[in-house]
């Protein structure tokens, strides 16, 4: 029994994970976007840690100072080192980022896959509620949510964004696996006896797991504007912390002075333009259907 | 066929009460008071504000009262602003939000969409990689600063364009205040648009039909362009449904940026000052937009593929 | 006192304001921001010390909350980094959205909050009466029956040289037991276009624009001025109004006893021509001039006793009422204890109206510009319920009529043919608009697109203050921080004044807010000859 199993397997799941990654590889714009995002991501992990500066220590004498020698990113209102803040904010950006879609894609693979396994009527009233829970004006329930907490901390940030993300992913989830299921080598492994956590681990996972990759490299740069959106409204991370997001809504207050948006922006708008092309790399790669 | 739209149309309603009652609630949980002022106010001018707008009931009854009220098309009185109802700032700002939000749709269309075409008859070549960076370059700038920056660009440096508020008339001058709106709303949507675009062209490219259409000697132009775009931009299409809701509430931010009086702005000021009838009036007026763009979406796809019809 | 010679403006303004250069610090005050910053923090350190905390060591983690608003963040942050650096204390902050923010600041669930208050008369009192016992304001914990008492006798009291020193007595007490942090006194920050004129700074930001003109270069052809009121008043009925934006559209659209000079903002005459008030204070007569309402009819002295009735009647939902408790019985009839006829106004003849107070107010004249003091046509009220105050309907006696509400967005005003000086009005036609994002409406500004701001990104002042468009002046407001005496061990007087000692000021106001603004070590703003704190 094993052995023809073992076969299906290896052609259905390792060789287009290969193919897919040999595709990607040549892409040369994604290529470097995964070296650009490098460089900011372990320089949001270094800089603050060699720099002479604390990032809460401020310099009453240089407020609102322009970029010199002692900071090269300039000060900000307070005086504090506006470089340190923008790599600590880096840190806080990415972990907000990647956590919140961790959070949206674990629950958003759980219900999709369980509503389609589920299947009949459990299945309509699953989707029922995330049709509903899409005419709901997101937003709205963040910041009613934002308002509702106690307290500002990354954690819940990261929450309430990851709460309401999940929504597009159960759909993609239950979509692929539905099809899946009327697959024919899926078929074949039925007919074969094999069961079903053994069809799941083997092949469900494996070919979900392509769109599942691509939608989260996508969904990571709409989380991160999110949070700058909601630190625009004031309900991001609160002070001394600080994020991408929250340091480009105080820049945006004093456009004159370039160095207070430009030096987050521009590392947002780095990490933001990579994480997308990375994303159409793979997509391009792993050959995923358009929603 | 009608068994279908009257079963889509009856779970768009279900969805809308199910929002409305969940709005309800969030308000109502929603800490602070409409009426919380710097002082705390004598009890007695609470309880003059509570009866005046009919908080002192109980709950399901407010609830019910306004349900009936929705039933009418009426959101109830602001407690916002006193004497006025909710009606009086939605119809306005809606017809403001909508008229922008079509514009900044269709002009996300004008330039997305040959952007994405263009790119994708140039794969993965120079000319892909530069459309397709500057496509997404609109993704990674949120629209608070991409707003201010037009803003400073062409008004106060470059004085082109007027920097704000609704046009008074329709005299090309007036008009000129939404250019700035309009392309600050639609950058993140040309970006997803010639992504879109670019992905449908290529899909259908390597169909056979078209195949076939080459080896029969048409001019690559031709086949290009009379066979792959109508059927390459269907995903771009049926991204128009959703879309035109995105735009929408993705103006809350445009409209505070350039003074519009929209329902994004009546909406974030409602939410802001804890009027709840005025959260509601813009949460029902969003939501059964969306509705209605998810619903005549689903009776397109139901004409287009019977399958759907069965399932 | 150094910092006054960069702000030439600033002081002359003050000075008119205040008819002799103004003093801002009270002398003698423990904690005066002159003194060298280094010695201010030893004392603390020596306090918090004393209280059981060396170093911060034990102090318990509390939090800061402030609405959201760009330098309220920046203060706090600057606070918190100065308790930290001085005194080793770790303190949280947090920022809500205002609803929220009030609401935990009313309810006493707070550690420390950043609080403001303009008072809308120019009066100690008017500060003072927020830290009593019985003050809707005083959510922090902290009372004492003394100060109370003072308040108390200070409102009896006829003498105004002895109720000043009463009143400056009180507020020593209230410094010294420190349940409050005062940091500053407000700045008004204008921009306005070089041909506006007659427009004058005056410490309640009051701009009557009957007596504006528009002349010079780039004045507009139309002859229609453009200033932004930042949002939508939330509503026109005087009765109902409780904002400022209500008030600065009111004034113009109904005329009550009496209204703001716009120099100084002192009251003048306006419906009334003159008053008399009784020796024992208490008693206030008003003699009306001839007017009449913008559908003809006379304005009688039973139109102000009714609609004053009408805004005390205990259905009438409005903050604003409390704005006419100091009129006799007015509290009991908005509690519904009291028929409305006990109100304390009668008209004793077409032109005459005799108001009781329940005790001396010698600020009441500066209470009656308030529009909850508006009258308002009985007929048309009567005929059209809540819906009386649109522009068609409307009838009014004021300068200005509103020609259109465009809702969120602007007003249009018109002269009114029919106001008994209508042709002495020089501004003959103006526009508020309701832009709230103050770099939305500075670009506006800088386009030509409105021509008056009375609020500019406080980050972008510094660099405002030098041009000639610019006009600022200190305003009838304080900003301060408050403690939660409920918080342990916030009740020990040692500790809140480690707290405030460690602050320093000069550098709030110097670096970070850098708009000319006073530190100040008190609670009132010093605009008040003759008052002293001691």
């Amino acid at each position: 029994m094993a052995a023809p199993l073992e076969l299906v397997a290896d052609v259905q799941s390792r060789s287009p994970g290969r193919m897919a990654m040999r595709r990607f590889f040549k892409n040369r714009r994604a290529v470097i976007c995964i070296i650009l995002l490098a460089v900011v991501g372990s320089a949001t992990l270094v800089v603050p840690w060699v720099t002479r500066h604390d990032y809460r220590e401020s310099d009453w004498e240089y407020t609102y100072g322009k970029p010199n020698g002692t900071y090269w990113m300039g000060t900000d209102a307070l005086g504090r080192d506006l470089m340190v803040r923008v790599f600590l904010g880096g840190r806080i950006s990415f972990a907000i980022g990647f956590l919140a879609t961790a959070v949206s894609v674990i629950i958003g693979v759980a219900y999709g896959a369980t509503s389609a396994f589920a299947g009949g009527r459990i299945d309509a009233v699953m989707m029922r509620f995330v049709d509903i829970l899409y005419g709901m004006p997101y937003m709205l329930v963040v910041i009613i949510i934002m308002s509702l907490t106690e307290s500002k901390s990354v954690l819940i940030v990261f929450l309430v964004l990851g709460l309401f993300g999940w929504l597009t992913i159960s759909r993609i989830v239950r979509g692929q696996v539905l099809s899946l299921r009327e697959r024919e080598f899926v078929e074949a492994a039925k007919a074969l006896g094999v069961g079903a956590p053994a069809i799941i681990w083997r092949h469900m996972i494996p070919n979900i797991l392509g769109p599942v990759i691509v939608y989260t490299t996508l969904a990571i740069p709409s989380v991160m504007l999110a949070e700058s959106f909601l630190s625009f409204l004031g309900l991001g991370v609160s002070e001394p912390e600080t994020s991408w997001g929250v340091l480009i809504s105080e820049g945006q207050q004093s456009l004159e002075r370039w160095w207070f948006v430009t030096f987050p922006g521009a590392a947002l708008a780095i990490t933001l333009f990579c994480l997308n092309s990375i994303g159409d790399g793979l997509r391009d790669a792993f050959d995923v259907q358009q929603k | 066929m009608l068994g279908f739209l009257i079963r889509r149309f009856a779970a768009g309603l279900a969805t809308l009460f199910v929002i409305a009652v969940l709005s309800f609630c969030f308000t109502r949980l929603a800490p602070g008071s409409p009426f919380s002022s710097e002082r705390q106010l004598h009890p007695e001018i609470i309880k003059a504000y509570e009866e005046y707008y009919g908080l002192d009931k109980p709950i399901y009854v407010q609830f019910w009262r306004a349900l009936r009220g929705y039933l009418h098309l009426d959101f109830g009185p602001s407690t916002m602003y006193r004497g006025r109802s909710v009606n009086e700032y939605i119809e306005p700002g809606f017809a403001k939000s909508i008229r922008l939000g079509l514009l900044g749709a269709a002009f996300a269309f004008l330039i997305g969409l040959p952007l994405g075409v263009f790119a994708s008859a140039h794969q993965n070549k120079a000319l892909d990689h530069a459309a397709m960076s500057v496509a997404t370059l609109g993704i990674c700038v949120p629209n608070f600063v991409l707003g201010p920056l037009l803003v400073l660009l062409f008004g106060l440096t470059l004085k082109w364009l007027p920097t704000g508020l609704w046009p008074e008339d329709g005299s090309l001058k007036e008009l000129s205040k939404l250019i700035l709106p309009m392309i600050t709303l639609a950058m993140v949507h040309i970006a997803y648009i010639s992504r879109l675009g670019r992905a449908g062209m290529l899909d259908v490219m390597n169909k056979d039909y078209i195949r076939t259409a080459r080896a029969k000697g048409l001019s690559e132009r031709t086949v290009y362009l009379k066979h792959g775009l109508k059927n390459g931009i269907t995903p771009v299409v049926s991204y128009a449904g959703p879309m035109v809701a995105l735009v929408l509430t993705g103006s809350i931010v445009v409209e505070k940026v350039f003074a519009i009086p929209g329902l994004g702005q009546h909406f974030i000021n409602g939410a802001l000052n804890r009027d709840a009838n005025m959260i509601m009036g813009c949460v029902l007026v969003y939501s059964s937009l969306v509705i209605a763009l998810n619903f005549l979406v689903d009776v397109a796809y139901g004409f287009l593929d019977p399958r759907v019809r069965v399932s | 006192m150094s910092s006054r010679s960069s702000l030439p403006l600033v002081l002359v303004l003050a000075a008119a304001a205040c008819g002799k250069p103004a003093s801002p610090a009270a002398q003698g005050a423990p904690e005066s921001p002159a003194r060298p910053q280094a010695s201010a923090a030893d004392e603390a350190r020596r306090l918090l010390a004393e209280a059981g905390y060396p170093d911060g060591k034990g102090f318990p983690e509390f939090e800061i909350i402030y609405n959201k608003a760009e330098w309220h963040t920046k203060i706090a942050a600057a606070i918190q980094e100065m308790w930290r650096s001085k005194l080793g204390i770790k303190v949280v902050t947090r920022n809500t959205e205002w609803k929220v923010y009030l609401d935990l600041v009313q309810k006493g669930r707070f550690d420390i909050a950043r609080r403001g208050y303009f008072g809308e008369y120019i009066d100690p009192e008017a500060f003072l009466s927020l830290f009593t016992a019985d003050s809707g304001y005083n959510s922090g914990g902290w009372t004492s029956a003394g100060y109370d008492r003072m308040i108390f006798q200070s409102d009896r009291e006829l003498d105004p040289a002895k109720r000043y020193a009463l009143l400056g007595k009180a507020e020593r007490l209230l410094l010294d037991e420190a349940p409050l942090m005062p940091l500053y006194n407000y700045i008004a920050h204008n921009l306005m276009k070089p041909f506006i004129k007659g427009v004058y700074h005056n410490v309640r930001e009051m701009h009557p624009l009957q007596n504006v003109t528009l002349e010079g270069e780039g004045a507009p052809a139309d002859g229609t001025l453009i200033f932004n009121i930042s949002e939508e008043p939330h509503s026109l009925d005087p009765a109902l109004a409780d904002d400022i934006a209500g008030l600065k559209v009111l004034m113009h659209v109904f005329e009550g006893l009496a209204n703001y000079d716009p120099r100084d903002a002192s009251p003048v005459p306006a419906a009334a021509e003159r008053w008399e008030i009784s020796p024992d204070g208490l008693r206030w007569t008003f003699h009306l001039r001839p007017a009449r309402w913008s559908n003809g009819d006379p304005v009688t002295a039973e139109d102000f006793a009714w609609s004053w009735r009408r805004a005390m009647s205990p259905k009438m939902p409005s903050a604003y009422k409390e704005r006419m408790y100091v009129v006799k019985n007015a509290r009991a009839i908005s509690r519904g204890e009291a028929s409305l006829d006990a109100l304390g106004v009668r008209a004793v003849d077409d032109r005459t109206l005799v108001v009781d107070l329940e005790h001396p107010a010698p600020y009441f004249a500066q209470l009656v510009c308030l529009m909850v003091y508006y009258p308002v046509h009985r007929a048309t009220v009567e005929r059209h319920g809540d819906k009386w105050i649109e522009p068609d309907r409307i009838v009014h006696n004021g300068p200005y009529r509103i020609v259109e509400a465009r809702r969120g967005d602007r007003m249009i005003f018109e002269a009114n043919p029919r106001y008994r000086a209508a042709d002495a009005l020089k501004l003959k036609r103006f526009i508020f608009l309701h832009v709230t994002d103050e770099r939305t409406a500075l670009s506006l500004y800088e386009t030509g697109q409105c021509h008056w701001l009375f609020r500019i990104p406080t980050d972008l002042v510094d660099q405002m203050r030098g041009r000639p468009d610019y006009m600022a002046g200190p305003i009838h407001g304080t900003y301060f921080y408050t403690f939660n005496l409920k918080k342990k061990p916030l009740d020990d007087v040692r500790v809140r004044r480690a707290l405030s000692l460690a602050v320093d000021r000069e550098t709030i106001v110097k670096r970070i807010l850098r708009g000319g603004e006073e530190a100040s070590d008190r609670l009132t703003p010093p605009l008040y000859p003759g008052y002293e704190v001691k």
